[in-house]
């Protein structure tokens, strides 16, 4: 009995440690946004992997979106063996780590397999390392996520719908991106990071609950701001910020 | 060898509009006496492959290459070119950041690279298969060799104002391609792949070549409005008609794939700043690039504001149409706020349309704002800077500046202006 518990423990740390498995793409050179494996919990069958294709190809969609159209630029690295289970696998060590190497964003999810397509439960989270590492208040309890249950499930004109949907991961790295050229003295990067997120941030809502994009809207709003302030006492960093003379704000429509 | 051949016989042809199915990613291929090029690279899939797949995307990117000349062939000079990996192992060489920088002369190994002021659009996808469902999304690239300005303008004769597209790379929305249109490519593709010796389905003929170790270039002789282009081998030897059929002709693709549009269109906006009738070029461009921004999506509004900027860029050039093309700059920038571009446009246009009347007292400064506006969302976007020095110029050299006071406000700003263009 007392082996039989020993091994599921040490079975328990294994899979803990393959969870948080180092990600050695992340040393090299740029900014990035790291994919990791997807976790299933409950029994896995077809049906499983048929949602975690979706999930990861929704995902790769989106991260190609970014990469075209999103400065500054960045590199995808793929972590296949990494697959945190939790928010609280995000301590502060890793996050310093993560934040050292200049990784924006972290995503990883969740499957929660049932009998039936319909009823699955999925869920992708993105972990905002300069907003963990910096700003962690600003970050809601469970974390940023965007749940899919039931549409991901969905008939192929949904999935198209939700392939071609408004992307919460769009708005994460851009707010990203902003906070840590605003940390690295590249104020008018930041200025064009956080106006880019502020215009997401306005689209129609879909999977972002209500109350986190109404405080990540404040958020960037007060960046543009600290942008400013900071390109002003930073007499050194040559900056277009308050080339006007008047404190910048994110423009809208004319 | 092999190229060198197809470049010798294809430097005689002209007008140019020709196709090639089978050129090989590592050392990409282009027509250099083309004016616009356009690159149709594979549709895959990042992370499963698999030989239905790579089927599907390679037979969806030979209808894509012949489907886009057909339609350009209204354009006075086309070059369609449909890259493929030598092997797999070189698959990575189709990626647009390594085949864009060689067509560019920026790196070696282009078998031919752009002429000093051509341009090409680069087309590619990722697609993601289910039963006999296939989803994809689309992405394109417009790169241009020489200067990348879209407009220029007097600004009102107070200097020379420039403005580019809100964005050189977009992404379209996702799409399904139904099980009966996939069949229908299948179908079409066998049909399209053989150049026949008479304009007919049972004349025999022979299979285009689709190994890039056997580059095949071929020159449009001829096009038939029932859908038939008359083709002759660059180097002299093939000749033969093949069947672009009703499918293309009536644009079904086109309908699923509206990107098409969106390529038909940029075509004619990279031929229309060359070509010796532009108000040709523009009506044929129009009806695609309207087509295209009508659909919209919020998810892609890069893409649709390029396309509401290039409109709005080719209707600059004619009077009657200047006032729409304004509202269509306005448009991009509601599109995408956050763009330097977008904005800049706008405001170089606005300056072109109401001439001098913005540099008078009390005019100018939310104009110079909205410049510096624009500058502060563009790092590293001279050109913007450079516009709002032209202004502040344009305003102290206008008559009636109410005294010295506002005048040493702006030399201040210009002086700080100074400092950021020369950083």
């Amino acid at each position: 009995m007392l082996l039989q518990r020993l091994l599921f423990l040490l079975t328990l740390a294994a899979a803990a440690t393959a969870q948080m498995r180092d990600c050695p793409g992340i040393s090299g050179d740029g900014y990035k946004v790291m994919l990791d494996n997807l976790s299933v919990f409950g029994p896995g069958g077809q049906t499983t992997t048929l949602l975690r294709d979706r999930l990861r190809q929704k995902v790769q969609f989106d991260l190609s979106a970014i990469q075209l159209e999103t400065t500054p630029q960045m590199v995808l690295v793929p972590c296949r063996d990494r697959a945190p289970q939790d928010v609280t696998d995000f301590n502060p060590v890793i996050v310093d780590s993560l934040n050292d190497h200049r990784v924006l964003v972290e995503v990883w999810g969740q499957i929660e397999a049932h009998a039936g397509l319909s009823v699955q439960r999925a869920q992708l989270n993105f972990t905002v390392v300069p907003v963990n590492f910096y700003d962690r208040p600003v970050v809601p309890p469970g974390g940023f996520s965007t749940a899919y249950q039931r549409r991901i499930g969905g008939n192929p004109d949904e999935l198209v719908k939700i392939f071609g949907d408004f992307s919460d991961l769009k708005a994460y790295v851009s707010i990203a991106a902003g906070v840590k050229s605003l940390k690295e003295h590249d104020y008018d990067q930041a200025f064009q990071c956080f106006c880019r997120a502020d215009a997401l941030l306005a689209q129609p809502p879909t999977g972002m609950e209500p109350a986190v994009r109404a405080s990540l809207v404040k958020y960037v709003n007060q960046e543009v701001n600290n942008a400013f302030t900071q390109a002003h006492n930073d007499q050194p960093v040559r900056s277009s910020l308050g080339l006007d003379g008047t404190r910048p704000v994110c423009p809208g429509a004319l | 060898m092999k190229y060198a051949c197809v470049l010798a016989a294809l430097a005689a042809a002209a007008p140019l509009r020709a196709g090639m199915p089978n050129a090989d990613c590592s050392h990409p291929f282009v027509f250099r006496d083309a004016r616009v090029n356009v690159i149709v690279l594979p549709y895959r899939n990042k992370d499963a492959a698999s030989p239905d797949l790579e089927r599907a995307g390679s037979q969806l990117t030979l209808l894509l290459q012949q489907t886009i000349l057909f339609s350009a062939l209204k354009f006075p000079s086309i070059g369609t070119v449909r890259m493929v990996a030598q092997n797999p192992s070189q698959v990575a060489d189709c990626q647009t950041s390594l085949v864009a920088p060689k067509i560019l002369g920026q790196a070696p190994g282009a078998a031919q690279q752009l002429s000093p002021d051509g341009a090409a659009i680069l087309l590619w996808g990722q697609i993601y298969k289910e039963g006999d469902q296939i989803y994809l999304c689309s992405y394109a690239r417009l790169v241009k060799r020489g200067t990348d300005v879209a407009m220029e303008s007097s600004g009102g004769g107070h200097g020379i104002f420039s403005a580019r597209l809100p964005a050189d790379g977009m992404t379209f929305p996702a799409r399904t391609i139904t099980t009966g249109l996939l069949e229908e490519v299948g179908r079409i593709f066998r049909k399209s792949a053989t150049a026949h010796r008479e304009r007919s389905l049972t004349s025999p003929g022979f299979d285009l070549p689709m190994d890039p170790r056997n580059p095949f270039a071929y020159q449009v002789v001829e096009a038939t409005t029932d859908g038939w282009m008359h083709v002759r081998s660059a180097e002299g030897g093939m000749s033969g008609w093949i069947y672009a059929n009703e499918t293309l002709r009536s644009q079904t693709l086109a309908r699923t794939l509206p990107e098409l549009r969106f390529v038909d269109g940029a075509i004619g906006y990279l031929e229309f700043a060359k070509g010796a009738n532009p108000a040709g070029i523009l009506a044929h461009a129009r009806p695609s690039l309207e087509s295209f921004a009508e659909v919209g999506n919020p998810s892609t509004s890069l893409a649709t504001a390029t396309a509401k900027s290039m409109l709005a860029v080719m209707f600059q050039r004619d009077a009657s149409l200047r006032s729409r093309g304004y509202q269509l700059a306005r448009e991009a920038v509601a599109l995408v706020p956050y763009s330097a571009d977008a904005r800049n446009l706008e405001l170089v246009y606005r300056l072109d349309m109401s001439s001098r009347d913005l540099y008078q007292p009390g005019k100018w400064r939310p104009v110079a704002d909205e410049f510096a506006q624009a500058a502060a969302l563009g790092p590293g976007k001279k050109y913007i800077l450079d516009n709002l020095d032209s202004f502040y110029a344009g305003v102290l050299g206008a008559p009636g500046l109410a005294g010295e006071t506002e005048a040493a406000a702006i030399r201040t700003r210009r002086e700080q202006l100074a400092l950021l263009r020369a950083h």
